[in-house]
């Protein structure tokens, strides 16, 4: 007992006197938080769109005046095409309406008008809401503004949709808590995975193992500081969630803080594996990178939806433990305690934790060959 | 005869194919204090290693204190105190925290701990760094705190792998003190050291060389004086036959009628109040073999740094074959060939590419550069290491490889770092060789050393302490300031004192 505790004193010496494990226990989640909250935005856009209208009658002037009172448009009315053409490869317009000279004309006759979008597809993702608002401000314009309204019959069936768990379908609600997983995995598998090829790097190691410490000692002298820094960096960011950023938790603490810890026991035995078997801080940082990182940031479902990937990588992702972390996290935000996700996903954790925990004990050599 | 170790037919062999011990059979005596010396890759850490349990062997056996380590490492952990070579302290911990370490790591009851850790700082004058960061320590504190903590819990038996290598003589005489101090009735010592005089002062020594002993016996059966002892050892080692320096004759160096190629001028670097360097003024004849001594931290490496401008001094400056080194950096760097004091070549390069690589950027003629590179590769003995990523080379030939890379480019000026630290007598030998030779020649060259027989090497001595030179001069004027009989290691330690004792020293 006295060895261990020792072990974990010199640990959070080392902790509070590197500026490193600080930085991505408090620092980075801080910034983190910031930028998913005032930063990305993945509901609403504001464009900027090039108009070209050819034709000169009064309807389309109102036409004109729904784009520029539309909130998400910023339209530009040109008169010189060539100067229009230029502007959207410059990127300065996302996209262009063209409203061709027969157009009225056609409304007029009962006709079906035709009118021009072009986007710029090499972003596609804006190129959609290019299409999509154009649509929506000219059919509201259609059935509301102009004269032609009263020839359009009224729609048999309206929509009367309710969003669950997010009302205000406000992307915020699930982004920031879910960023609190890129957070705990780099605490719980970078800081980790420096940590014991730090000290085969510096001798440090050959200097211990030669006194009276056991394997188990020095393994749980290397899990329990980096846990309670993972959990004390966890609750600051739920703390600045629920309290700053006034994301509405409608879950149960004690259940979220259960998952979190069999979260970052895994991916502390991820770190410390790598670290264990690698011996080299440069190596071990790029294999938690590589390995840990960016599959938790690209896979988990966090910032791309899983059911949306191919099937291969689907079950890629099924072995990643941040898919479990993020869907955990979320619900209990959103939805509240679900045993139905909770449950499974704390066994998940739990089992490759231990596998982890095994692996690493067996692997924490007590000589040098 | 009671025996701590007892090694019987023991052979050690790593994947390539040399055994690093070989056929070993060895006693160490209890209760006295062993020497182990041999040439670099000669199997000393491997055999500390083993006796500890941190390796294992391929065939014969092990009893340390009675224990075999491959099945009770941890019986014989809690008797023994060993201090790696790279020793383990923790940097960014303070002095007391790293002590407070390893006694608790050692199980020292809490109301001794007090008592233990006062006389500790006490002996080692660690006491007034106490509460300092272990990585701001200079390299002697660092080693005497290294072995503060090895003696903790007074274990039975001592292992020390070349705990003196890179520390000042004074700070070399105060670890053997404190050994000798804190080893208690009965307490084992085996001592691996690159330093024949130190070895020469124990009870006993063994010279290891190939995984092979091939001398084990009392020091003073091979020779009366360390010097002697020395030579002894030397020869046991296969022996160092001086034919003219083969890198001296090929060099080629550039006429030239400067009278002082290399000048300090009032240099001076100050970090906020503390002087690292203070109005440092010399002159550097052509030829001469100009030695900084002092202790670690005098701030030699930061001259060093200074002269060759990769330090910009706080005052004054330097002047490498009359050009500035702060006015026209690049011409005066060019006359220059530098060999740091850490290992500067690139270790995942092989040797070969490191060659190529620095014969590129030293802007060999391209049509000579293979001779040249074929030359430096017979005159240093390259050829079975080639191939070979310079990381993994024995310290020995790094350095070889270093000083090679640095007089690629027939340099008029040599700055060399501590270029011998912890390597073996054999290749010091052949380095001086080389050096004395490549002076001969006329070049003129300007070195840092902690052995106090290379010193004696050198055309002038300046003494470095506290950022200061307090005494310059030829190594017999130096002995003659303290007396007539006086050897190097009593001027360098006499001038210090005398210094410590007045302030100034006249």
């Amino acid at each position: 007992m006295r060895i261990l505790k020792a072990l974990i004193v010199k640990e959070f010496y080392q902790i509070f006197r590197d500026p490193s494990s600080i930085l991505i226990a408090f620092v980075l989640p801080l910034m983190l938080l910031l930028i998913y909250m005032y930063g990305v935005n993945l509901d609403t856009v504001k464009i900027r769109m090039g108009l070209k209208i050819d034709d000169p009658s009064q309807q389309v002037t109102t036409l004109v005046d729904s784009f520029k009172g539309n909130k998400f448009v910023t339209p530009y009315v040109y008169d010189n095409p060539q100067k229009m053409y230029a502007d959207i490869t410059g990127s300065k317009l996302r996209g262009i309406l063209v409203v061709p000279n027969d157009f009225s004309s056609k409304l007029d006759r009962n006709e079906i008008a035709t009118v021009q979008v072009i986007t710029d597809g090499s972003e596609a993702n804006l190129a959609n809401y290019v299409q999509n608002y154009s649509k929506t401000i000219l059919s509201q314009w259609l059935n509301s503004t102009s004269k032609y309204s009263k020839k359009i019959p009224p729609s048999l069936i309206t929509l009367d949709s309710r969003y669950w768990y997010n009302q205000e379908i406000n992307s915020h609600y699930f982004v920031l808590p879910g960023s609190l997983s890129i957070t705990m995995t780099l605490i719980g598998m970078l800081l980790t995975a420096l940590v014991i090829a730090r000290e085969w790097e510096r001798g440090t190691m050959e200097a211990i193992l030669t006194t009276k410490v056991t394997r188990i000692q020095i393994v749980l002298g290397k899990y329990i500081p980096y846990f309670i820094l993972g959990m004390t960096s966890m609750s600051f960011s739920v703390f600045l969630c629920i309290n700053v950023f006034q994301i509405p938790f409608r879950g149960s603490l004690l259940v979220l803080f259960i998952f979190s810890g069999l979260f970052l026991f895994t991916a502390m035995g991820q770190g410390l594996l790598i670290s264990s078997v690698l011996k080299d801080q440069f190596t071990a940082s790029q294999a938690a990178l590589v390995g840990g990182f960016l599959p938790a940031l690209m896979l988990s479902g966090l910032v791309f939806p899983i059911t949306s990937m191919p099937i291969p990588i689907q079950w890629l992702s099924s072995i990643i433990p941040a898919r479990y972390f993020v869907s955990c996290l979320q619900s209990e935000f959103m939805a509240g305690t679900v045993p139905e996700i909770v449950i499974p996903n704390c066994i998940f954790l739990a089992v490759l934790g231990l596998i982890l925990f095994t692996a690493v004990y067996s692997k924490t050599n007590m000589r040098l060959d | 005869m009671i025996s701590s170790i007892e090694i019987k037919n023991l052979t050690k062999k790593f994947t390539d194919n040399e055994p690093a011990i070989d056929n070993l059979t060895l006693n160490i005596e209890k209760g006295k204090i062993t020497g182990l010396i041999g040439p670099d890759g000669a199997g000393k850490t491997t055999l500390l290693r083993l006796i500890t349990g941190l390796l294992l062997p391929n065939e014969g056996e092990i009893s340390t204190l009675g224990f075999n380590p491959t099945i009770n490492q941890k019986l014989i952990n809690a008797k023994i105190g060993y201090m790696p070579q790279k020793f383990g302290l923790y940097e960014d911990l303070s002095v007391i925290e790293n002590l407070n370490l390893y006694a608790e790591l050692k199980e020292i009851p809490q109301n001794e701990k007090e008592k233990i850790f006062n006389k500790v700082l006490t002996m080692t004058d660690l006491k007034p760094f106490e509460a300092r960061l272990a990585g701001a320590l200079s390299g002697g504190m660092k080693q005497k705190l290294g072995l503060a903590c090895t003696l903790l819990g007074t274990p039975e038996l001592l292992l020390l792998d070349e705990p003196s290598v890179g520390v000042d003589p004074i700070s070399r005489r105060e670890l053997i003190k404190m050994v000798r101090e804190l080893a208690t009735e009965g307490m084992t010592i085996l001592w691996s050291t690159a330093y024949l005089d130190e070895a020469h002062s124990f009870d006993s020594c063994v010279v290891l060389n190939e995984g092979k002993i091939i001398y084990n016996g009392l020091p003073h059966d091979l020779s009366e004086t360390g010097k002697g002892f020395e030579q002894k050892v030397i020869e046991l080692m296969g022996g160092f036959n001086p034919q003219p320096s083969e890198l001296a004759e090929k060099f080629e160096l550039k006429e030239h009628n400067v009278e002082y190629v290399i000048e300090a001028l009032d240099l001076t670097k100050k970090y906020g109040d503390f002087y690292a360097v203070k109005n440092n003024t010399f002159h550097i004849k052509k030829g001469e073999i100009f030695g900084l001594l002092g202790p670690n931290g005098a701030g030699k490496s930061t001259s060093f740094k200074m002269m060759c401008g990769l330090s910009t001094p706080s005052a004054g400056t330097a002047k490498i074959m009359e050009q500035d080194i702060l006015k026209n950096p690049s011409k005066a760097r060019s006359y220059l060939g530098y060999m740091a004091q850490k290992f500067s070549l690139y270790g995942d390069l092989s040797v070969m590419q490191n060659l190529r690589f620095f014969a590129g950027v030293y802007g060999l003629n391209i049509f000579k550069r293979k001779d040249k590179i074929d030359q430096i590769v017979e005159i240093f003995h390259f050829k079975k290491y080639l191939n070979h990523d310079a990381k993994e080379l024995p310290l020995g030939y790094k350095q070889r490889l270093s000083l090679a890379c640095a007089v690629m480019h027939n340099p008029s000026v040599l700055f060399l770092d501590e270029p011998t630290s912890g390597v073996d007598p054999v290749t010091r030998r052949e380095f001086w060789h080389h050096i004395k030779g490549l002076a001969q020649k006329g070049v003129t060259i300007m070195v840092t050393t902690h052995f106090m027989d290379e010193a004696e090497f050198c055309d002038r001595i300046s003494l470095f302490y506290q950022g200061e030179a307090i005494a310059t001069g030829s190594p017999t004027e130096l002995k003659n300031m303290i007396s007539p009989t006086a050897t190097m290691e009593d001027a360098f330690v006499g001038l210090i004192e005398r210094y410590n004792e007045k302030g100034v020293l006249r």
